[in-house]
């Protein structure tokens, strides 16, 4: 429970830039994430995902990519044009203050039992 | 059970068509469209164009989506409206009785506006079949010209590029789109076309397409130059698709057409949004035009929530706060976002601009609004990029970004929440080197103190 409220007072702020994380220092708690605002819908993530998730489903809605299929190698963040896509934290506050988790996504230390 | 029209399958067409299925489950729900695609993304045709992605791939909403909401598309076009009755009536025979309608119809390229432009070879860009056309144009051309200075003539330009052709691209001024962009900002873009191998000739105004046996053949320009091309792209401008409504006196207009805050027109069961709206901007005042994706989407989905309303004998409850107008775009390799207000840096281009009937595609007429007497812009360079901030009555009111986007989704924040700058103005007005160190400092203050 103490780790899940720390993790809320992290990441309630607004959403930071890929480029304001230091490589690494979030290691294993990252994930694709998408700006709905930026999303154009091209679906250039999708074409070029090497698994075959379609990427701008979570993108135009702003949503971090949950597929467990998702490798994290990065591949549409860097194609798409218009810097919707970017490495965001794992965990999100949802505007009803949920937590929106990709167990996949995250160290096998952390539990999650209480997140509710 | 009523009966939802929506005329047009874009960005803001179905956007309302998603909500009005979302609150209205038994509602029936009619899209006509002139294209003969679902639902695709109308700014990804420039991917196509530059072989990033195929056709295909466009489509965002599948035939399933569309079943499964039911949705009824209707590959037609409406001819006429009787708004007082209720009625469209469609190009392939017979009539639909609505009880709420919306004009989703979007904007198209202005036609080109010299002598040849009906020959084959001269072409706009408005759709996916455009697109198409265009690529099958230039896998048999050398060279290409292109005509206009907003993105779509950009990215048309990019595109012919990265198909092989030799491209002369036209403007009118003596620089790269002076109407946004401030000198320093066109010299940036200005050197990564050249770089790129792209002709730019400015201050190039043509005078015909000279064709031969109905083929585009050359363009000949005032100056008296001739360029050889078997293509020419024309992209001077859009204005929104008001045919339906011109015949429509009782229907108030502008450059679009002008509705409340509700999305209404001046008749209360016929809404409209996306290109063809002309919304009230909160940030000047002015029923302004937005020619952009984000805007579309927005505006289609307080239609949706409106017409629900309107159609159940409701007063509409959906106020559309218009969000400061955005764009984001990679222009030549260089990326580039406009947020809200950031003034006008050429007085003439914009009042051409403001005089003329349209403007270009992911643009916004928000954008270059001139400021106050009381508003300073403030701007950094620094290589290839450029940080550019509008300050009026101690908030930030837009930005502009090109090169690194290290600052966008802050800037994007602070203007869109009117966030009180009003204790760093001074440190604002210097501009110069230390405005991105300022405006990040901003940031991590607003966000510190922000209530979660």
């Amino acid at each position: 429970m103490l780790i899940i409220q720390k993790l809320r007072a992290l990441f309630q702020s607004e959403p930071q830039p890929a480029y304001d994380v230091p490589q690494g220092a979030l290691d294993g708690l990252l994930q694709v994430t998408g700006d709905a605002t930026r999303c154009v819908q091209c679906g250039i993530c999708g074409y070029n995902c090497p698994v075959g998730i379609e990427v701008r489903q979570y993108a135009r809605r702003g949503q971090n990519v949950t597929d467990p299929r998702c490798i994290a190698c990065g591949a549409c963040v860097e194609k798409c044009p218009r810097g919707t896509l970017r490495w965001g934290p794992a965990i999100l506050v949802r505007d009803d203050n949920r937590l929106e988790v990709n167990p996949h996504a995250l160290p096998d230390s952390l539990q999650l039992e209480s997140a509710t | 059970m009523p009966h939802y029209l929506i005329v047009g399958n874009g960005a803001a067409g179905l956007s309302a068509a998603e909500i009005v299925r979302k609150r209205d489950p038994s509602g029936r729900v009619t899209i006509v469209t002139r294209e003969p695609h679902l639902f695709y993304s109308r700014p990804g045709i420039a991917y196509y164009l530059m072989g990033q992605v195929p056709a295909g791939q466009l489509v965002s909403r599948d035939a399933a989506f569309y079943r499964e909401h039911r949705l009824n598309l209707r590959h037609d076009t409406v001819e006429r409206l009787e708004p007082e009755r209720q009625v469209a009536f469609l190009k392939a025979g017979g009539a639909l009785s609505y009880d709420v309608a919306l004009l989703a119809t979007g904007a198209g390229a202005v036609p080109p506006p010299f002598p040849g432009g009906d020959l084959h070879g001269v072409v706009t860009f408005d759709s996916l079949d455009d697109a198409t056309h265009i690529i099958r144009l230039a896998r048999r051309a050398r060279a290409a010209v292109v005509v206009g200075g907003g993105i779509t003539a950009m990215e048309l330009a990019e595109g012919l590029h990265a198909r092989g052709l030799h491209v002369h691209f036209l403007q009118r001024r003596e620089r790269l789109w002076s109407s946004l962009f401030t000198p320093e900002e066109s010299g940036i873009i200005d050197r990564h076309v050249r770089g790129l191998g792209i002709d730019l000739h400015y201050q190039a105004e043509v005078v015909e397409v000279v064709g031969r046996r109905g083929q585009v053949a050359a363009v000949r320009l005032q100056s008296g130059a001739r360029l050889a091309c078997q293509l020419v792209t024309v992209a001077i401008g859009v204005r929104p698709n008001l045919a339906l409504v011109r015949e429509l006196p009782q229907i108030t207009r502008d450059r679009g057409i002008l509705v409340n805050p509700y999305l209404q027109s001046s008749v209360p069961t016929l809404f409209a949004a996306g290109d063809v709206a002309q919304v009230t901007d909160r940030w000047t005042g002015q029923a302004q035009l937005d020619i952009l994706w984000p805007s579309a989407i927005h505006e289609g989905r307080a239609a949706g929530h409106n017409m629900v309303d309107v159609a159940h004998g409701r007063a509409p409850t959906f106020p559309y706060e218009k969000g400061s107008p955005f764009n984001a775009a990679l222009l030549f390799g260089l990326h580039l976002t406009v947020i809200g207000q950031i003034g006008s840096s050429d007085r003439r281009e914009r009042q051409e601009q403001q005089d003329a009937a349209y403007l270009s595609r992911g643009a916004s007429n928000v954008w270059t609004t001139p400021f106050s007497s009381h508003a300073f812009s403030a701007w950094d360079r620094h290589g290839p990029n450029v940080v550019r901030v509008g300050v009026e009555g101690g908030r930030l009111v837009g930005a502009l970004l090109l090169g690194n986007q290290g600052l966008a989704d802050p800037l994007r924040v602070l203007v869109e929440r009117e966030v009180d700058v009003g204790p760093y103005a001074v440190d604002l007005l210097r501009g110069g080197s230390d405005l991105p160190a300022v405006l990040r400092h901003i940031w991590d203050e607003y966000r510190s103190a922000a209530p979660p």
